[in-house]
């Protein structure tokens, strides 16, 4: 079977590649510049956790949050490498190329939030912890990697017009699925952490990752279009279609429920620590990721008056694409915010606000994530791939 | 096999801060960054006031979920004592056995100084040890998480390993007040004013901190969490009490 073949016309223009690729490399070299003296200077002082109980912060947010991501581009790539569906085969390859672009953008968090990154490259996947959720994490990223590479490799570099060799597919998305489960696992899988406990925090992260995973693609790809919706949408690529809109009704509905049953347990419950929920409930910043970030999207695109204007699924991207950050953000945080046996040396409830060189670490990330995806699609046009897919 | 425990009775416990001194001294910790600390609480308000503390070290739990977390196997468990101990070669800092620590007890000190002025610009560290202590230190042994603390790492109460795993083969209990054994009992055991700290062989019937872990029914904190701890607190039998988190609300 064969995908629909771009015809020069319709291809993006490659302006606003350049662009893109332009401010994510002075992004990067900026943000990851002032991220990293400002570690050689102060160490991870210069990032705003602490012993008390704030262990993880903000990079570990931003890295939890591209990871999800990439899970949920591979995912959404997998509706036509995997099940077939035509209606996304148009942009199977950009939302793989946007999936190593996001992994790129974990990593560099990552990196920076660790005391020996290196030494984590070398130790985490030869220790064999078999009972440490970060060591089968690491595995299924190393897995995902390696199918990326084979897809990249076979398929998309050489601009082939049919579907990929199943079983790299396949293990493309098994391991996807695999990393958003496990990831979910490093928080839900904590008993002694109840804001993070149980086992629909997997189930949560899944639902993430595709939703995150829908509006990065839907954003970017409006980007390299020029912020031109109905450009894109006469020329390759159904991102700006049916199917995309109701996929992220379906996955922003879900998302909705899943934030609300643990809102509304953790309000009602009187377990230690779940106090939490209260506190956030009083936040407005709270207020905002659950209603603006849920409603706006929804009414974006189901009311008759927007959602057929082409405005609305880009638009709706990006609120989800913030809510979503918020949400991982409050999830994170709220996790840690009671002290596990701190006395009156910490407070009931800690308080955190990121530094500078942490919201650099954001930066640095989101600015990786753009010069890769711009720089792979430059690639994939040079070599004359691009006309086989968007 | 020995398993070291310690057992900590409530009752004779003043809150001194003996012991927390005594430990940071002994492992030259950073200030504030207490290895060993007697967490105050205080319930109510004026004149109704209950003011309890509480000394916590790390309680080297028989199923430590801070092993079962790290990914690169820094953390373990010591076969020889129980000791549940870090190799500082072998940490990345991800901070994962902190997060999974239902205790509380370990230290990431690559952090804003807990206690102005910040000792690591007064006394600055060579090479990867945060800080140069202007006392005497136990020898540096990495491998057991014993020494100045290095950058990037993770630490915690080692139940003064480069002691206890001196002690004479065979040893029954670790007391201040045996010569024998005196240079190998834990700092904060040493130095407790009261005795409210007794250090010995849980696998031992004849030992002392059996005795009165059965005789003054001994408990373990957080039991619920299946870590096993191998301290235990003795408090008249009436539990080891610290405040949850949300008593200081006003909820009933
Ligand atoms: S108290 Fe915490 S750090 Fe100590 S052994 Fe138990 S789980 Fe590990
Ligand atoms: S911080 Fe170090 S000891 Fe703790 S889990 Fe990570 S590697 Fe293991």
């Amino acid at each position: 079977m064969s995908t629909a073949v771009l015809t020069r016309s319709s291809l993006p223009p490659i302006s606003w590649t350049l662009v893109l690729l332009v401010l994510g490399l002075v992004g990067s070299v900026v943000a990851g510049g002032y991220v990293i003296s400002q570690l050689q200077a102060h160490g991870h002082a210069a990032f705003h956790g602490d012993s008390r109980g704030l262990f993880w912060t903000l990079p570990i947010v931003t890295y939890d949050y591209f990871v999800l991501a990439t899970t949920g581009l591979v995912m959404i790539a997998s509706l036509w490498t995997v099940f077939g569906l035509s209606a996304f085969a148009p942009i199977a390859r950009r939302s793989l190329a946007l999936a190593v672009a996001s992994l790129g953008g974990a990593v560099v968090a990552l990196f920076m939030e660790l005391g020996y990154p290196v030494r984590a490259l070398l130790l985490i996947p030869f220790s064999f912890t078999w009972s440490a959720p970060l060591f089968w994490k690491v595995w299924g990223i190393i897995i995902l990697s390696a199918a990326l590479v084979v897809l990249f490799l076979t398929w998309i570099f050489p601009g082939k017009d049919e579907r990929p060799a199943l079983p790299a597919a396949l293990v493309a998305f098994g391991a996807a699925i695999f990393v958003a489960v496990v990831a979910g696992g490093v928080y839900g899988w904590m008993s002694m952490r109840p804001v993070w406990y149980g086992g629909h925090t997997s189930i949560a992260f899944l639902v993430e990752g595709l939703l995150t995973g829908s509006a990065l693609l839907v954003l970017f790809s409006w980007i390299i279009y020029g912020f031109r919706g109905e450009q894109a949408g006469r020329g390759d690529t159904p991102a700006f279609g049916e199917p995309f809109r109701l996929l992220l009704v379906v996955l922003v509905a879900a998302h909705g429920i899943l934030q609300l049953s643990r809102l509304v347990s953790g309000l009602y419950s009187n377990l230690d620590g779940m106090e939490v929920w209260h506190h956030l409930w009083g936040e407005p910043l709270f207020h905002a990721e659950l209603w603006l970030g849920l409603g706006v999207p929804l009414a974006l695109l189901l009311l008759p008056q927007t959602r057929h204007e082409a405005y609305a699924l880009p638009l709706a991207a990006a609120v989800v694409l913030l809510a979503a950050f918020l949400s991982r953000y409050h999830f994170v945080i709220g996790g840690q915010m009671v002290p596990l046996f701190k006395g009156s040396w910490a407070p009931d409830l800690l308080h955190y606000t990121p530094s500078l060189a942490e919201y650099a670490v954001l930066v640095t990330s989101v600015s990786v994530m753009a010069a890769i995806f711009a720089a792979l699609q430059l690639l994939l046009r040079s070599s004359g791939s691009l006309s086989a897919q968007s | 096999m020995t398993k070291w425990g310690m057992v900590i009775d409530l009752d004779k416990c003043t809150g001194c801060q003996a012991c927390t001194t005594a430990c940071s001294m002994e492992n030259t910790r950073l200030p504030g960054e207490n290895w060993q600390d007697v967490l105050f609480y205080s319930e109510g308000s004026y004149p109704n006031v209950n003011m309890r503390w509480f000394p916590r070290p790390c309680m080297h739990c028989e199923r430590p979920s801070c092993v079962d977390v790290c990914p690169t196997r820094a953390t373990y468990k010591d076969p020889n004592g129980g000791f549940v101990l870090i190799d500082w070669d072998r940490c990345i800092g991800c901070k994962a056995c902190m997060v999974a620590c239902p205790y509380g007890v370990r230290f990431y000190t690559d952090e804003r100084a807990v206690v102005e002025p910040d000792v690591r610009s007064v006394f600055p560290g060579e090479g990867k040890r945060q800080w140069s202590p202007p006392y005497s230190s136990p020898h540096d042994d990495p491998k057991h998480g014993v020494g100045v603390q290095p950058k990037g790492v993770v630490s915690k109460c080692t139940f003064c390993y480069h002691k206890v795993s001196k002690a004479p083969a065979g040893a029954a209990d670790l007391d201040e007040d045996d010569p024998a054994t005196k240079e190998y009992t834990p700092a904060c055991v040493r130095v407790c004013p009261p005795k409210a700290r007794y250090f010995g062989d849980l696998d031992n019937p004849k030992s002392k901190v059996n005795k009165l872990i059965a005789d003054k029914r001994g408990v373990r904190l957080l039991d619920h969490t299946g870590n096993k701890p191998q301290v235990y607190y003795l408090s008249g039998g009436a539990g080891a009490a610290v405040p949850s988190s949300r008593s200081s609300q006003g909820r009933s």
